[in-house]
């Protein structure tokens, strides 16, 4: 299998990358204590290009890990925080006075790093008004913006956004047109492990977030040629048509749960989901649990890639029946897990 | 007037009430007594008396005054007291109603002599005459002259008569026939014998289905369908769908099958391969497939 992976059609030496990605994982295990499961999420999502929105309280690491992973895969990194005032050309523009005392415009953070800038980290996502998330639509769909009387186009570009769950004055909440877009929404929790949590209060490396990033070193030999090991993947892993027919049961019983047989404790199966997954949602999906696959060693997806992704890649582009929307976070993890419960696999 | 004249004419004033000692009582009418035979009574037998009392229309019978039920004296007892009012030649008509129950034993036919008894009324009294009849024994004096012993002297018992329950019977099967339904339907309700539902034996019937298989030419689809049969079993046997990731939190729940661990990877592995790998030349064959249901089938039933 190793040999037919270093002759892939575009010259990439997948099984030299895929240790790459265990190395990656590896180093930012040393910084992110007891989120084995979300450092992995991350992998496959830089594996298959996609935008990932992190959701969690306050204080649980969520720009430590985007930070680490930002040094980890190298190229050039830009930050902004979103705030109620944010406008669109805040992004694209600085305006300023100089120091002649006339005005100035310059490159805003999306621009300033050219067009090589591998990791945009959007922060607190929901406190930027829509126009703001438009802005951001096309950037991360086409990954091409117009500034200055030209089109910029970001090749290496990955969005990577938070947003806090438990605010919600002064909180814009992002139309499902951007949410489509992140190809993974990651829910970090504070560790349960007792042990981590010694580690996490007492351990003084943990307590100086800029020293704890800056010990750990680039892993990723070049992050522009990731796009190509992207493709690569791919085009390498393939699904076999019984595993075509498991995902299109998957996504018909994600639709219709009360037709496929699933039940959950209270509501009506019938009714309870408005909106299914978008086909593009599918395609992320497969995508991402290609990765999964090339990252286990396989040149084949399993029903256990596309479990392995599942509730990250679709949960959120699942729309419930506006009585059950407030309680959305409680009851797609029952629904998700009781779908890969109920349809059988093969 | 002289003093003899005086007392003549007392008594000519009083002749009547001494002649007829019910008019001389103001309110009481007649008394007239109908009476059952006097002759012929055996011990246990009953006197019925009827006494017809008729007296003015504001006059009335005193209850009080009645006898009670009970023993009159150590041979006689008085079974019932019934009064029957009504209106008959201008007058309250009472019928009293007395019965008796004899419990003399004679040894010769005997005179005996139901007393007298005063009743009251509103305005006046009367009396339930005596009444005198004659019991007779029902036995010989003397058995043994005639011939006859302890064993034939003494009659057998009656035999009691059989009463008819009528529609208890009917009534009685009706209420069993309900209440055994009943007793069903509770047993099924809380799973009792013989309702205890059997465990599932999801993998004897996958064997019995590759076994099936098996005996056909051995064919790619024959091979899928035996592969099928077995998750479907160990679907049924987890309680949701079994990917191969999951063999080892399966077997720590299900330690009855955790003697086929290596066969079971084998056999995800290979189903694996088949379904999503695309392989052709399958890791495990057929025979091994139905070798490892039957030992599934044999490992469920230790349970």
């Amino acid at each position: 299998m190793a040999g037919e992976e270093s002759a892939g059609e575009d010259g990439v030496d997948l099984a030299a990358w895929r240790d790459v990605a265990r190395q990656f994982e590896a180093e930012l295990g040393k910084a992110i204590l007891g989120q084995q499961r979300v450092i992995r999420l991350l992998t496959v999502a830089i594996f298959a290009r996609g935008h990932v929105l992190l959701e969690g309280d306050v204080g649980v690491g969520k720009t430590t890990l985007l930070r680490a992973a930002a040094r980890c895969l190298g190229g050039s990194y830009e930050r902004i925080e979103g705030t109620i005032d944010l406008m669109p050309a805040d992004l694209v523009y600085y305006t300023f006075l100089g120091e002649d005392g006339r005005p100035r415009v310059e490159p805003g953070p999306v621009l300033r790093r050219g067009e090589d800038l591998a990791i945009f980290f959007f922060n607190e996502i929901n406190r930027a008004r829509p126009q703001v998330h438009s802005l951001l639509l096309r950037l991360m769909a086409e990954r091409t913006l117009s500034a200055f009387n030209r089109d910029y186009a970001f090749p290496h570009l990955l969005v990577f956004a938070d947003r806090n769950r438990i605010e919600r004055e002064e909180t814009f909440e992002l139309p499902a047109a951007a949410r489509d877009r992140f190809l993974m929404e990651i829910a970090i929790d504070t560790p349960a492990d007792p042990e981590v949590r010694r580690c996490l209060m007492f351990d003084t490396r943990f307590h100086d977030a800029d020293r704890l990033v800056g010990a750990l070193r680039q892993v990723v030999p070049d992050h522009r040629a990731l796009d190509g090991v992207g493709r690569a993947i791919q085009q390498h892993v393939g699904a076999s048509e019984a595993l075509q027919h498991y995902a299109l049961r998957l996504w018909d019983a994600v639709r219709y749960p009360g037709r496929h047989g699933i039940t959950l404790a209270g509501l009506d199966s019938e009714h309870l989901v408005e909106a299914g997954a978008s086909p593009r949602g599918m395609s992320f999906l497969l995508r991402a649990a290609r990765v999964v696959a090339w990252l286990d060693g396989r040149d084949k997806v399993v029903p256990e890639d596309l479990r392995e992704v599942f509730f990250e890649v679709m949960a959120h582009r699942i729309f419930l029946d506006p009585i059950h929307e407030m309680r959305r976070a409680e009851i797609m993890p029952g629904l998700i897990s009781q779908l890969f419960e109920t349809v059988p696999a093969p | 007037m002289s003093a003899r004249g005086v007392l003549g004419a007392l008594l000519l004033q009083m002749l009547p009430l001494m002649l007829n000692p019910a008019s001389a009582v103001a309110g009481l009418r007649w008394l007239r007594m109908e009476e059952p035979r006097n002759f012929g009574y055996f011990v246990g037998d009953t006197l019925q008396r009827h006494a017809y009392i008729l007296v003015d229309p504001d006059d009335t019978l005193q209850a009080a005054s009645l006898p009670k039920p009970g023993a009159v004296n150590y041979w006689l007892d008085l079974v019932s007291v019934e009064v029957r009012e009504s209106r008959a030649q201008g007058g309250k008509l009472y019928r009293v109603t007395l019965v008796y129950q004899n419990f003399y034993v004679p040894l010769d036919p005997r005179k005996l002599t139901v007393p007298e008894w005063p009743l009251q009324l509103g305005g006046g009294s009367a009396v339930i005459p005596a009444f005198a009849f004659t019991a007779s024994p029902i036995r010989e004096l003397f058995p043994e002259k005639s011939g006859e012993t302890v064993d034939t002297f003494l009659k057998p018992d009656a035999r009691a008569a059989l009463v008819s329950a009528g529609w208890a019977p009917h009534g009685l099967a009706l209420s069993a026939a309900v209440a055994l339904l009943t007793l069903a339907l509770l047993a099924w309700h809380y799973a009792w014998w013989p309702f205890g539902a059997r465990p599932d034996r999801p993998f004897t019937r996958a064997a019995r289905k590759i076994a099936a298989l098996a005996g056909n030419a051995v064919a790619t689809a024959n091979y899928r369908a035996a592969l099928l049969a077995l998750h479907r079993a160990f679907d049924a046997a987890a309680k949701r769908r079994l990917l191969a990731d999951d063999v080892d939190g399966f077997l720590a729940q299900h330690p009855e099958f955790a003697a086929c661990r290596a066969e079971i990877a084998k056999f995800f592995q290979s189903s694996r391969e088949v379904f999503f790998g695309g392989s052709v030349a399958p890791l495990m064959p057929l025979d091994a497939v139905e070798t490892l249901a039957a030992q599934l089938s044999a490992a469920e039933r230790t349970r």
